[in-house]
């Protein structure tokens, strides 16, 4: 079964076997011989088969937490931020030119010429861009479309999409991308920073320029205000949190 | 003789462009020919709709549907309530009618219920068809997030009604089925078991799964929009806190998969682990016991070829009768009193005869200048016309002994 080798070496290379980056080796994990023969083996060198998420990629994972593999967690948690800045800065670019439609997920598809024409478009985008550090081989006073091509490289060099059309410069998200979102919502679930359990919105009526003044009733207690959902735009209704 | 449903069908076939028009939307009448819409009005294939529109009867553009696979994002389920409240009325008057006089009026009322039972089959096995297609496709290519959960919420809704309507239906069809067995009325009662209750298990069953489907996308949608979110966020607190490096945390004692992602350390030549690191020393040292033993060295049988220097014995080599000559020589010149004349010495001595004479005369005459005696050469006689002569027979060595360098400038 020469698509399993090939599927074993990448597992050991600490490849994320998806089908949009490896079609075989997926195809071979999926089939239930093949998994069974890369639980055999791995399990033999002390690891063991996981996926990301029921139909997720497939990738190589230690068989047993020991206390020093611990403490190195817990020290790798500790720098995290050097693992998400370029990755995440680049995907919020991409979510933001997407708009309403946003497709960052395993297996959509990002043309380099339409995120390059959204973020021409939007004065804000494009200066968002222009200024993001962390890109290699960026230089000043390049164009937005040269920027934009960096930015896709990187996300391809770091596994996160895959070439998929040379020709028009379409590039396939790849299932690592559940790894990035995972590791998000653990720091979520792991931190008050992420959290918005208890953040509440508040709309003060008197503010607001576009309504008449009114007279307005103390909301009952318990009820601080109208709830709004803040969707994690920056530009969203003014919030102020909760004692 | 025609009929109207040919007069219809007719009219339908000759217009059939302008019906293909109007199945995908309204259609005006400055768009289209005043006859064929006058035909096609006619056949009530065409429905008016505001001032100057027309519209394809709802049913035939459902049939067009149903013929052409053409499922819209938001296709209505066919309703079925409205079906089994006909079937349950058609049953009371069925039941009113049994003794009645007029059999032909509850044949035709046998007849609707059996079309009403077919037309709840087909329309439960079309619902069902239709859930399933959406189901396996992902509910169609909508192209936003947003039309998504917007379709996923409209089809559990309309799945949950028609689980309702199933439940209902079985209540229905039970009693009637119970009723029509009890009355006689067995064709009845056949036609509702095998067209509604052998099959209400596998309806039911099939709807419950597609309505976990749903439930599961609906949930994937959820997953999806909270991670936008939270990459957002995340977004907007790398930028805001640029302090921020990472975070401490108590591990859970089941620490999820992704974070024990591993890969296998490259191959290096020489591994030096460190004295601290005790669970890399117990792997060496694992491995190292796993080793096979070190093959013991075992001396060849057969002793290795050795090769010996041979020189040959030093020869001692022997004065030669001059040599022998030359010393006897030197010997007699050193006792001597007056000079010595080669050539009268060698005519006394054995040795020195075995040189010719001339070459006795040379090879003397640089011995004993070497000895550092005064040799002196008695040239020949010039010939005729000459001043000297070039030429000498002998030679006469003085005991007298030189100084080096006297002797060097004598030469």
């Amino acid at each position: 079964m020469p698509r399993l080798d090939s599927a074993l070496k990448r597992l050991a290379e600490g490849c994320f076997v998806c089908e949009a980056k490896y079609p075989d080796e997926y195809e071979a994990l999926l089939d239930a011989g093949g998994r069974t023969e890369a639980e055999r083996w791995l399990g033999a060198i002390g690891y063991r088969l996981a996926r990301l998420s029921g139909d997720g990629a497939f990738f190589m994972a230690h068989a047993v937490a020991t206390t020093e593999m611990r403490a190195q967690l817990r020290e790798e948690l500790k720098s995290v931020r050097g693992k998400l800045e370029p990755v995440v800065a680049i995907l919020e670019s991409i979510r933001q030119a997407q708009g309403r439609d946003p497709q960052i997920h395993s297996g959509d598809m990002l043309w380099e010429s339409e995120l390059s024409e959204v973020i021409r478009q939007s004065s804000t985008l494009e200066r968002r861009v222009m200024e993001m550090p962390d890109i290699h081989g960026a230089r000043v006073g390049e164009s937005t479309n040269e920027r934009v091509r960096r930015m896709l490289v990187q996300l391809e060099a770091e596994g996160y999409v895959v070439e998929t059309n040379p020709t028009t410069k379409g590039y396939k998200v790849t299932g690592k991308i559940d790894y990035l979102y995972q590791l998000i919502e653990f720091i979520a679930s792991n931190t008050p920073h992420l959290s918005d359990d208890d953040v509440v919105d508040e709309v003060v009526e008197q503010l607001r320029i576009d309504a008449p003044p009114t007279e307005v009733d103390p909301p009952p207690a318990g009820d601080s205000g109208t709830q709004q959902d803040r969707s994690g735009e920056p530009d969203g209704p003014t919030g102020t949190p909760a004692p | 003789m025609t009929s109207p449903i040919k007069e219809v069908l007719n009219a339908l076939n000759r217009h059939a462009d302008l019906v293909e028009t109007a199945l995908s939307g309204m259609i005006f009448a400055e768009g289209a020919s005043p006859a064929s819409i006058a035909t096609l009005r006619q056949a009530s294939a065409l429905r008016a709709v505001g001032e100057s529109g027309y519209r394809l009867h709802p049913r035939l553009r459902e049939y067009l549907h149903d013929h052409l696979q053409l499922i819209p994002a938001f296709q209505s389920l066919a309703e079925i309530g409205s079906r089994i409240t006909h079937m349950q009325a058609l049953w009371t008057e069925i039941d009113t009618q049994r003794f009645a006089v007029d059999q032909e009026a509850l044949s035709s009322l046998l007849e609707s219920m059996s079309t009403s039972i077919y037309d709840i089959e087909d329309s439960v096995e079309r619902n069902l068809l239709i859930l399933q297609t959406l189901v396996s496709t992902r509910f169609g290519n909508v192209k936003s997030l947003a039309t998504k959960r917007s379709q996923n919420n409209y089809y559990q809704t309309q799945t949950t009604h028609l689980s309702g309507d199933l439940v209902r239906l079985a209540r229905v069809a039970e009693g009637i089925e119970r009723e029509a067995s009890v009355r006689g009325l067995d064709e009845l009662a056949i036609g509702l078991r095998r067209g509604v209750l052998a099959r209400l298990m596998g309806w039911q069953a099939g709807l419950s799964e597609m309505q976990t489907e749903i439930r599961k996308e609906l949930y994937r949608t959820r997953e999806v929009e909270r991670q936008h979110k939270l990459l957002a966020r995340m977004d907007m607190m790398l930028r805001q806190q640029p302090a921020w490096r990472g975070f401490d945390v108590d591990l859970p004692d089941i620490i999820p998969d992704f974070l024990l992602a591993a890969r296998l350390p490259a191959l290096v030549p020489h591994v030096e682990p460190m004295e601290s690191d005790r669970s890399i020393a117990d792997e060496m040292a694992m491995i190292a016991k796993s080793l096979p033993p070190r093959r013991l060295v075992v001396e060849d049988p057969e002793p290795p070829r050795r090769y010996t220097l041979v020189e040959d014995p030093p020869v001692e080599r022997k004065p030669s009768p001059a040599a022998k000559a030359m010393v006897r020589l030197a010997r007699a010149v050193n006792v001597a009193r007056a000079p010595i004349s080669l050539i009268e010495w060698r005519e006394a001595d054995a040795d020195a005869r075995t040189l010719r004479s001339d070459v006795w005369l040379v090879y003397a005459v640089l011995g004993m200048r070497t000895r550092n005696f005064k040799v002196e050469v008695l040239a020949n006689q010039p010939h005729e016309g000459e001043q000297f002569a070039h030429s000498f027979s002998d030679a006469r060595v003085s005991p007298n002994r030189l100084a080096p360098d006297q002797g060097a400038s004598v030469r």
